[in-house]
């Protein structure tokens, strides 16, 4: 099952996606079905017509996913195949048969699998994809006679499969990138935690405390690991995995040709520790905050003020450099509000820059102000429109700095406009 | 003006060069770079921990903006990039900070990480962990407000342990009042306001200045030798090149011991 929303076109449209598709595994006899629910797609597949044109159904027309709908049979429900033949006895052969049929009784004799699964292939109930995991690269597991409970021997045993999985590692010349602890409870539920690395990992105590961090985590927010009656079964894998590069710690100075000094020696192998600690500072922050928590910024190719550097997590690495700003650009503020704050102006022309201004109930004087800076919309991305703003930076009587702009222009008609400009502050200087 | 006000800031550079080369500078003897640099060894050695309070809540970007001068100045040459760590409810009531705007304060966008915390027991925490890590040139933790308990766990554990690891904590507290007074056992205590920055003339009015800071140390008595609690200095940074300028000026207050001498160019 693939979800190929947004995609076909990268294939030359859904057709032609299809057509690779069987194309490429023609000798399993593969035949594809196109559809919005995945259980419409997967009826097509399976039975709908020989001509693959006639599989793909058009997107967003609930009418023709009907209409195609209506002429399979009810196996294509993908129900049971006893309930399936027993439906077909009482006459209902096809799914158009049963669609318009009182539910009451049906479910009544043969379970209210019928009319979900019949839900899910019409688009009234949303049934999610399991997705597939990739396969680990490396695995380590540990069975338990007895169901283990208490947090020290879980954090303790994956300690010591962490070891395991480093002397494989080793053995490959590997380290791991993305981690995860696979815990089998006693009563079959079962419970993953993935962690990532920024680097290369093949330390074992290192990943130990990876997992520990996580579950710290665990135990705070989600009241921890619900052990129940304990797992008897604890897998760690390695879910990605990365040539290693050498430790700069276990790499020798004298590998290097030319002379080196005692002191080159020293700051190169400083810098390798203080490289080693940021690394693992990160990834263990990361590991108990969330990646999403600990953060970097990136630079955008965006001139839009609040678009142009995206905090991606800090495990990704350093950002590359930033292009120069272009010429005639303005300063801009230490500190950005994610969402401007609005403010009044009093202004000497309606168009010119604010005399006062009043933000969070104070009211700024303005006594120096460098501007407009002009920053236009992004047309060619918003699907809806939006306002040209006019950026000011201004300094109050008490020496404090703002970064405020005014949206839309004097004069201007359109719908989003319907009140005049209004103006917002954004940033703050030192 | 201009509509960028790029010719006016070019001649108060201008100006200020002038007044560099009239014999301005204060780095310009090789003596006093010999013993700004020796200075600045002590000051790093001494300056473990520091904390920071706006005067009032509207200056804040102020006390940020010398937060970030004082972790850029302290943490030069060190290796390791700035570590940020904020309460989310901060963030909110500040603002994030703005990589292109850190980049006017000589902290490049790849010596930059920022750590966007829920809980302020989360961010000393985190606070904790960094200077135990000893992997960043300097360590700004911005917590929303201080409890009492936080004021006795910086007192007892954080200030201690920055000192004995040797790591630059710089704390960005909200404003200290009676209720809620300095907590650090440090000398470097500074409550910061913001000032107006000399600026170009242009037309009807001047354009803005850049950063400038009203700076009262509030350290202990008698900590730092030739320095009155209470006293106040002025700190700017001058001209559009913020890097160049932070890294030329003098720390305030006199912190290698050697009394005040706040003024640079």
């Amino acid at each position: 099952m693939l979800d190929v929303a947004g995609a076909a076109h990268l294939f030359g449209g859904e057709a032609a996606l299809a057509a690779q598709v069987e194309e490429k595994l023609a000798r399993h006899g593969a035949r594809t079905g196109l559809a919005d629910t995945p259980e419409a797609a997967w009826a097509l597949a399976r039975y709908g017509a020989d001509a693959a044109r006639e599989r793909i159904l058009p997107a967003g027309d609930a009418k023709a996913l009907a209409r195609a709908m209506a002429n399979l049979p009810v196996a294509a429900l993908r129900i049971e195949l006893e309930t399936a033949r027993a439906l077909s006895q009482t006459g209902l052969k096809c799914i158009g048969d049963i669609v318009h049929r009182p539910r009451a009784p049906i479910v009544a004799r043969f379970g209210a699998q019928v009319f979900a699964r019949l839900d899910a292939m019409m688009g009234l109930a949303k049934r999610p994809i399991s997705p597939r995991f990739e396969a680990p690269a490396y695995v380590a597991e540990r069975r338990f006679a007895e169901g283990i409970a208490a947090r020290e021997q879980i954090e303790s045993t994956i300690a010591s499969l962490a070891r395991d999985l480093c002397d494989m590692l080793a053995r490959h010349d590997e380290g791991a990138r993305s981690l995860a602890v696979i815990l089998f409870r006693v009563d079959g539920a079962v419970r993953r935690i993935d962690c990532a690395a920024s680097r290369p990992l093949r330390e074992p105590s290192a990943i130990a405390r990876l997992f520990r961090e996580k579950i710290e985590a665990l135990s705070r927010d989600e009241g921890g690991l619900d052990v129940g009656y304990g797992f008897d079964l604890l897998r760690l894998a390695v879910m990605q995995a990365e040539k290693f590069a050498p430790g700069q710690s276990g790499f020798k100075l004298s590998d290097l040709a030319g002379p080196r000094s005692a002191n080159d020696s020293r700051g190169f192998h400083r810098v390798a520790r203080a490289d080693d600690a940021l690394a693992d500072f990160l990834d263990r922050m990361s590991a108990r905050f969330g990646a999403h928590r600990v953060l970097r910024f990136w630079p955008q190719d965006s001139h839009m003020p609040e678009a142009a550097a995206l905090a991606m997590p800090a495990s990704r690495g350093a950002p590359p450099q930033p292009p120069p700003a272009p010429e005639g650009r303005g300063l801009r503020p230490l500190r950005l509000f994610e969402k401007p704050e609005p403010i009044e102006t009093i202004a000497e022309v309606p168009d010119g820059p604010p005399l006062r201004f009043r933000w969070r109930r104070a009211m700024h004087e303005v006594v120096a102000i460098e501007g407009p800076e002009r920053i236009a919309p992004q047309w060619w991305k918003n699907a809806a429109p939006a306002l040209t703003r006019d950026y000011f930076r201004v300094e109050d009587s008490n020496g404090r700095r703002f970064w405020l702009y005014r949206e839309g222009l004097y004069g201007a008609q359109g719908a989003l406009q319907v009140n005049g400009p209004r103006w917002f502050v954004q940033g703050l200087f030192a | 003006m201009s509509p960028s006000g790029r010719s006016e800031r070019i001649g108060f550079l201008r100006e200020a060069v002038a007044r560099i080369e009239a014999g301005g500078s204060s780095l310009e003897n090789k003596g006093l770079e010999d013993e700004a640099t020796r200075a600045e060894a002590r000051v790093r050695r001494r300056a473990a921990f520091f904390e920071i309070a706006p005067k009032t809540v509207a200056d804040s970007p102020a006390a940020a903006g010398f937060a970030l001068m004082a972790a850029s100045r302290l943490g030069a040459g060190e290796g390791g990039p700035i570590l940020w760590i904020a309460e989310e409810f901060a963030l909110l009531e500040s603002g994030v900070p703005h990589a292109p705007g850190l980049a006017l304060h000589g902290v490049g966008w790849g010596d930059f990480v920022l750590m966007r915390l829920p809980r302020r027991a989360d961010v000393f925490l985190a606070l904790e962990e960094a200077i135990r890590a000893r992997a960043f040139a300097a360590i700004v933790c911005e917590p929303s407000g201080l409890a009492e308990s936080d004021a006795r766990m910086i007192a007892r554990r954080l200030a201690p342990a920055a000192r004995a690891s040797g790591a630059r904590a710089i704390l960005l507290r909200p404003p200290a009042g009676p209720r809620a007074p300095f907590v650090a056992p440090t000398p470097m205590r500074f409550e910061v306001a913001a000032r107006p920055a000399p600026r170009p003339a242009a037309g009807r009015r001047p354009l803005p200045g850049f950063a400038a800071w009203r700076v009262r140390w509030t350290g202990p008595p008698g900590s730092l030798p030739g320095l009155e609690p209470g006293s106040v200095h002025d700190v700017d940074l001058s001209g559009e090149d913020f890097l160049s300028a932070a890294l030329s000026l003098r720390l305030p207050f006199g912190l290698d011991g050697a009394g005040a001498d706040s003024r640079a160019a």
